[in-house]
């Protein structure tokens, strides 16, 4: 348990009356994990509790084996970045980073010199000197995760940091995270954006309604789906004529044929058998397949799959 | 412990700087300087007033019933609570720091500016109070010390209260209100009271601490005088002792305390 | 669709507005729904003005209980009688003017919670660029707030004071305090009506020009303190009462003492003073909220 990043045994949590979180289970291995799940499902609740700012309601949880709660020790191997958009407004970026490491330990030399270092790494080096009031979200949203990873912790816990990032922003943050997870570091990403989770990490947590959904690479989570049909989309040069073969197989479940443009929608439980099959008639009616996608592997159709 | 230091030293510091520069403080400044302009503005008056009335009225009536509570409160009720108001105290509470260190550092800004401030006001006051002419009766003559004794219990007003409505930001969302209504309802209706449950305020025990060293010259000022007043040093220490208790039991609740903020 | 840039920063709204004035109804009854959702400070905050009102009223209840059973018997002329009831009446006024006066500090903190964030804290929020993309005037989003701070005000001083005139009504021998005393009751609702008046329009003003909802809190206080503890001072440096006018309380002192019908030496000055006073503080405090308000929509 102690060698996991985060070990959750029936974790719980709730507000008053509302359930922010509800029995989790949930073990998670170091590296870049994505939380995903829609508005109001639990995600910002979990990272509070990961990163130590609430307690739980009841269960336990674990992280980097400590119990995370106003613990010190854990708070030195992390950096959380908060969702709020707060940060002290009357004060620079340099100053904010640098304030913070200070808090952490560090002397004032070392301290600026992290603080720097992290705002050139977020892309906010000319703005160092200028008063957090006068950002932008998108500014913000960069000195929070500077001063998240400012101090090189272990995990970052971060709670939907894309939010207000311009899409230039929000492949430079991807990258960043992306590159931290390379560097050894892991990360915990919360968005409720799917495709920003895609381009960082394969690893999902899925949440709904304040309990856990899925967890795992996201292809895998997609083949747990078995009551849902794999779609897969084809074009060729002669549709009617494959279609009319696609329908003999006996692990197809509906073939469709579009009348405008000739493209072909399979359905079938069997996408490994298909794809064979596919290719074995491909070449034996030689009707020319020029395109083939399966959409629905991607976090989007899992999703919808996941909450429908 | 080295760490609580290092954090309180660390916090006082920001948080001092911070202080000085937020505007709240010059709407505190502009209360705090109000005696001593008022009574720059009576001397300016040809008719005869004394200079003892200048100073304690004044003294008493505006800087230590009114100013020292509205002053600690606006200031002390932001110690913690301008933190929780802003969704910033999540940055501290998520750092290896001692959570005491917090309200205590940030309080202890706080009361160094409003003491200088108080204390600058009286001294102030004080000293405009002395150009008044002198009176023809020696009983009206400012004693020696009545303004050394005026900035004392400035200072340990605000010393007290700001760290009582410090405390309350740990508890209480909106510390100002609970403030604001402890300070001119609850206080303001007991402390003048007649009976023991005047012990029971802050304005208690700063009365008895300027009654004591020269209660003739408070004499002339409505409720200044208590019916049983402690002596100087007895009232110091319940002073001391307040402040201290209040932070105390913040700073150890802050230990254990979880804020839930919303985005 | 044809293609559009839209650059200009701020569009105003020059379509026709509907003619109902009641456009202030929804954004008045949504507030008051958000403020009356918490029950804790509801209790906390009108408990003072209703602890006021029913102990007040006990008094004069009480106070009708006595004259009647004493002067049940067949020694008390007629004319002795009515002395007995006329100086009871009195009693009366003077037990009003202390429950206003006991519930002015209740009253302002109750007023002051539910109003100073009223502004502000759209202003915090954003609140206002959803108010202002509607057909609402800057007119209906200040008389909607005006009606929340002044609808809290009337629970916390209005309130009270009916309470103890409908009690003194019904417990005076054949409703004489209705017949006899009617302008008693007609100068407590307008006391009461004016007191509300102004500090809701002050609260407001303060609201409009503060940054948050806690300083908004404590200026009010601090002006309503600081100018009674500035007359008193200067009233006691100057040995004149008149300085008392400093005061924003001893104004509403003076006007209670006018309208409701009893008269202390403390106030020397012409009741019209106060009048003038409170009512430029009010105009004053309009203009302050309607010049925030369309800086509010022009920046929006």
């Amino acid at each position: 348990m102690s060698g996991a990043l985060l070990a959750a045994d029936q974790l719980g949590r709730w507000y008053g009356q509302v359930v922010g979180l509800s029995d989790l289970t949930l073990s998670l291995e170091r590296g870049v994990t994505g939380l995903v799940g829609p508005n109001g499902a639990g995600k910002s609740t979990f990272l509070k509790l990961v990163a130590g700012e609430i307690r739980p309601s009841r269960g336990t949880l674990e992280v980097l084996g400590l119990k995370p709660f106003a613990n010190s020790e854990l708070f030195r191997r992390a950096g959380f970045c908060p969702q709020q958009e707060a940060l002290y407004e009357d004060m620079t970026g340099l100053e904010v980073v640098r304030f913070l490491m200070r808090l952490h330990g560090f002397g004032a030399a070392e301290a600026t010199r992290r603080a720097n270092e992290a705002l050139d790494r977020v892309g906010l080096g000319d703005a160092r000197k200028r008063r957090v009031g006068g950002y932008s979200k998108g500014m913000r949203q960069r000195a929070k995760i500077a001063q998240a990873i400012a101090h090189g912790p272990e995990l970052v816990v971060a709670d939907e940091p894309f939010n207000g990032l311009d899409p230039v922003g929000r492949a430079e943050m991807t990258a960043l995270f992306a590159q931290a997870g390379r560097e050894g570091m892991s990360v915990l990403v919360s968005t409720h954006v799917l495709h920003e989770v895609e381009a960082l990490t394969h690893e999902i947590v899925l949440f709904h309604r304040g309990r856990l959904l899925a967890q795992g690479p996201v292809g895998q989570v997609r083949q747990l789906l078995s009551r849902h049909p794999r779609r897969v989309e084809l074009r060729a040069r002669e549709p009617r004529r494959l279609a009319r073969a696609l329908v003999e197989l006996d692990f197809v479940l509906s073939v469709r044929v579009a009348q405008a443009d000739g493209r072909i929608d399979v359905e079938t439980f069997e996408l490994e058998r298909f794809f064979e099959a596919l290719t074995r008639i491909a070449a034996e009616l030689r009707v020319g397949v020029t395109s083939l996608e399966s959409h629905d592997a991607n976090l989007e159709a899992v999703f919808d799959y996941l909450v429908a | 412990m080295l760490n609580f230091l290092r954090t309180t030293w660390l916090l006082y510091r920001t948080h001092l700087v911070r202080t000085l520069r937020a505007r709240r403080m010059w709407l505190v400044a502009f209360g705090v300087a109000l005696a001593p302009l008022i009574a720059w503005i009576v001397a300016q008056s040809p008719r005869t007033i004394r200079g003892l009335d200048v100073l304690t009225a004044l003294g008493f009536l505006l800087t230590i019933n009114v100013m020292a509570p509205l002053a600690s409160v606006i200031v002390g009720a932001a110690v913690l609570g301008e933190e929780l108001e802003d969704r910033t105290i999540t940055y501290l509470l998520t750092r290896p720091i001692s959570r005491p260190a917090i309200l205590v550092g940030r309080w202890m800004a706080s009361a160094t500016v409003l003491v200088a401030l108080f204390a600058l006001s009286a001294a102030l006051l004080g000293s405009i109070a002395g150009q008044f002419p002198p009176p023809s009766d020696d009983k009206y003559l400012i004693p020696a010390g009545l303004t050394g004794a005026l900035v004392g219990a400035s200072a340990l007003a605000v010393f007290t209260y700001s760290a009582l409505f410090s405390t309350l930001g740990v508890f209480f969302k909106h510390p100002m209100i609970v403030g604001l209504g402890y300070a001119f309802t609850i206080e303001g209706f007991l402390a003048n009271l007649p009976g023991k449950n005047q012990a029971l305020t802050i304005q208690y025990y700063v009365r008895c601490f300027l009654a004591s060293q020269h209660p003739q010259a408070w004499a002339g000022v409505e409720d200044v005088v208590p019916r049983e007043p402690l002596d100087a040093a007895q009232s110091v220490r319940w002073l001391l002792g307040i402040a201290l208790v209040a932070l105390a039991v913040g700073a150890l609740a802050l230990r254990r305390k979880q804020y839930e903020l919303t985005a | 669709m044809t293609a559009a840039t839209h650059t200009e920063i701020y569009r105003p709204f020059r379509g026709a507005l509907a003619p109902s004035r009641w456009a202030f109804w929804p954004l008045y009854r949504a507030q008051m729904a958000i403020a009356t959702k918490r029950k804790l400070p509801l209790f906390i905050l009108f408990f003072g003005p209703a602890m006021t009102g029913i102990v007040v009223s006990f008094l004069a209840y009480l106070s009708f209980q006595i004259e009647e059973s004493g002067s049940g018997g067949p020694l008390l002329s007629g004319a002795g009688l009515a002395a007995q009831f006329a100086a009871q009446l009195l009693e009366v006024h003077k037990l009003i003017i202390q429950a206003m006066t006991a519930a002015r500090y209740f009253a302002v903190l109750a007023m002051a919670w539910y109003g100073a964030g009223l502004i502000c804290d759209d202003r915090r929020a954003g609140a206002h660029l959803l108010y202002f993309s509607r057909p609402l005037t800057r007119f209906d989003y200040m008389l909607a707030h005006f009606a929340t701070a002044f609808t809290f005000g009337c629970f916390a001083v209005l309130g009270p004071g009916l309470l103890i005139c409908t009690v003194a009504t019904f417990n005076s021998p054949n409703f004489i305090f209705l017949t006899e005393k009617w302008p008693v009751i007609v100068g407590t609702i307008g006391y009461s009506l004016a007191f509300v008046t102004v500090l809701s329009a002050l609260i407001l003003a303060v609201s409009a020009l503060s940054k948050r909802k806690s300083y908004a809190l404590a200026a009010v206080f601090g002006v309503f303190m600081s100018t009674l503890a500035l007359g008193g001072a200067m009233a006691a440096l100057m040995r004149e009462r008149q300085w008392r006018m400093l005061s924003l309380v001893s104004h509403f002192e003076r006007v209670a003492d006018w309208w409701i019908g009893s008269s202390r030496s403390i106030f020397r000055w012409d009741p019209w003073w106060s009048v003038a006073v409170l009512g430029g503080l009010t105009l004053v405090s309009f203009a302050i909220v309607a010049w925030r308000v369309r800086r509010m929509e022009v920046v929006a």
